[in-house]
């Protein structure tokens, strides 16, 4: 009977896997980075149900050897591998937001750095084009600024990094609305999860809106506003000039490195 | 005879029939689940159970392949090296033993989830409790890995990277010449696993049979006993942790971020319930950077891979209750007391 409970509890996580991994939806868990781990995990799990199956059909054949005594782990882990029939893969709900910490991009040089900084900037500013060019890439003919899942991660920095250039500049983002405890009455938040390694670690990283809105949170939007200024913790303010309600992108996760 | 052989047969036909319910309930609840629309199941799949459940499975799929390592690691060591072999390559100074044990994740950078199966079969072959301790301590935090994902959650601040590395080698360096006086050459890892939990159809005599088919048996057996012993306090943990995750208000933590001493015990139980994996917890630290002292984000990323919520079950699972509590009290100790001393220093500034 143990031998079947196991058998069972690895074909169904063999089977969890394979779909995950087949639709994609393996990434609502963790970072696509890690999927050849899974894969290997996978193949080790479809070995182990091999042999057990093996084993199960000898001893269905000449009797169990020995009493069992450890039932409990194996139903346990049954129990568990049986989890993903109950709940399918979905995103994290904003739910978890208030919970998750926000991302607090540390790319504040140290004081020196940002004086010496200061002064390329004011007295020959034709040292930093490399800055520009980068900036150039992210913006279209028109001069709108396109955050995607891709770039969203670099642009940020870049903003954080280059804070003056960015003053004024319309943008176009897609988040999730997040009336988040840290943030004034007047303000939410167009949030996205980054993800390091796993739906475990993810954290919240996003664009501080001014304003209201009627949209309840959790519901996926994509915003077009300009930045206005940054705040004492240099996160970039934005005020929205158009908002416009969106589905769930594929990819709802930002996953770093 | 006959009789035996009639009940042999009985029970054989229930377990087909046993087999079949099992199967049929998983299919029809998982396309009862899939298709379902009605609100109140709708409504648990989409909520915070959903949520936490994204949690625990995500633990889990992150955490297989690291066991898998671990299992069939430790599998190899017991198949393929004697403990002769492990006698000649020990140093013969626990002085050079430990300090070579702590760096031994340099070359072997595993997580947590694959060292506890692969110790414990070292300290069977006999390695030395001490050491086996060190190594199981330091290679979660002291390897490459680790020290590339602290560097970008802390692009600007290397200091953190370096107290990160320097303080776990540090403490499992301490451990381990602890472990010296109170352990020695003890043996902590528990010899009665297999035949305590041992539940398949095969017996275990550890006779002068070599053949392969036995070797290959035996190998495949304690692959499966080691996999569902870890897998199960994995499946614990891994829910504990969701579990905090999910309800633990966060804004309690926020009350204890700028005291120099509480803090870094507020964090430390933070990296023990959350048991994040070490190559991430380095950007959930970053999160607590604004609210919370340096030291106490040193303690968090130093204590959490070393003892937290899931691995210590999983240490459980191999070690015996007086070798885990030894280790877990040390390195607690030394974690709270490395991060008040960072804070108290001021080494990081704020």
């Amino acid at each position: 009977m143990n031998t079947l409970i196991r058998l069972t509890a690895l074909i169904s996580l063999s089977y969890t896997l394979t779909i995950l991994l087949k639709t994609g939806d393996i990434t609502y868990y963790i970072n696509p980075r890690f999927v050849p781990l899974t894969k290997f995990s996978l193949s080790f799990l479809l070995l182990l149900s091999f042999l057990t199956l093996v084993q199960f059909l000898l001893q269905l054949k000449n009797g169990p050897v020995t009493k069992n005594t450890a039932r409990g782990v194996s139903i346990l882990v049954l129990l568990a591998c049986l989890t993903p029939f109950a709940f399918p893969p979905k995103m994290l709900g904003s739910s978890m937001a208030e919970q998750k910490g926000r991302l607090s991009i540390q790319r504040q040089a140290t004081p020196q750095q940002s004086d010496l900084a200061q002064e390329i900037d004011d007295q020959q500013p034709q040292v930093i084009p490399d800055d520009m060019v980068q900036m150039k890439a992210f913006t279209n003919a028109d001069g709108l600024i396109t955050l995607t899942s891709n770039n969203y991660l670099e642009l940020l920095f870049d903003m954080l990094d280059n804070q003056q250039r960015y003053l004024g500049k319309e943008l176009e983002v897609t988040g999730f609305i997040l009336h988040h405890k840290a943030l004034k009455p007047d303000q939410y938040l167009v949030a996205r999860y980054a993800i390091a390694c796993c739906a475990a670690d993810a954290t919240i990283i996003g664009f501080v809106v001014e304003g209201t809105t009627s949209i309840p949170d959790n519901s996926w939007v994509k915003i077009r506003g300009t930045v206005t200024h940054f705040d004492q913790d240099s996160q970039p303010i934005v005020k929205v000039t158009s908002i416009e309600q969106i589905e769930q992108p594929t990819d709802p996760y930002i996953y770093q490195y | 005879m006959y009789e035996s052989r009639a009940s042999k047969k009985h029970k054989s036909f229930t377990r087909i029939i046993a087999l079949f319910i099992v199967m049929n309930v998983i299919l029809i609840i998982g396309a009862q689940a899939q298709l379902a629309n009605s609100s109140v199941l709708r409504q648990l799949q989409l909520g915070v159970p959903g949520d936490l459940h994204v949690i625990f499975f995500s633990i889990i799929i992150e955490a297989l392949p690291f066991i898998v390592i671990g299992v069939v690691g430790s599998t190899l060591l017991e198949l393929f090296v004697s403990p002769d072999t492990i006698r000649r390559l020990l140093p013969k100074t626990w002085f050079l033993g430990i300090g070579v044990a702590g760096l031994l994740g340099l070359l072997f950078p595993f997580c947590e989830c694959g060292l506890v199966p692969i110790v414990r079969r070292l300290m069977q072959k006999g390695v030395p409790a001490p050491l086996a301790a060190v190594f199981l301590l330091a290679a979660p935090v002291v390897n490459p890995v680790v020290g590339l994902a602290t560097h970008f959650a802390f692009f600007t601040r290397p200091e953190f990277v370096y107290w990160r590395l320097g303080g776990a080698y540090l403490i499992a360096v301490i451990v381990g010449f602890l472990l010296i006086n109170s352990q020695g050459g003890k043996n902590p890892s528990k010899t009665n696993y297999s035949a305590n939990y041992c539940g398949c159809g095969f017996l275990h005599n550890y006779s002068r049979d070599n053949s392969l088919k036995t070797k290959l048996t035996n190998a495949f057996t304690h692959s499966q006993e080691e996999f569902f012993t870890i897998m199960h306090y994995l499946v614990i943990g891994a829910f504990l942790a969701a579990t905090a995750q999910t309800f633990l208000p966060r804004v309690w933590l926020a009350a204890a971020g700028s005291h120099e001493t509480g803090s870094v015990g507020v964090m430390m139980l933070v990296a023990f319930v959350l048991s994040l994996c070490s190559g991430a917890d380095a950007f959930v630290a970053n999160t607590f950077v604004s609210t919370f002292t340096p030291g106490s984000i040193v303690a968090f990323m130093v204590f959490g891979p070393m003892i937290d919520l899931k691995n210590t079950l999983m240490m459980l699972s191999s070690f015996n209750l007086g070798f885990v509590a030894r280790l877990v009290f040390w390195v607690s100790i030394l974690s709270f007391i490395v991060g008040v001393a960072i804070n108290k220093l001021g080494v990081i500034g704020s």
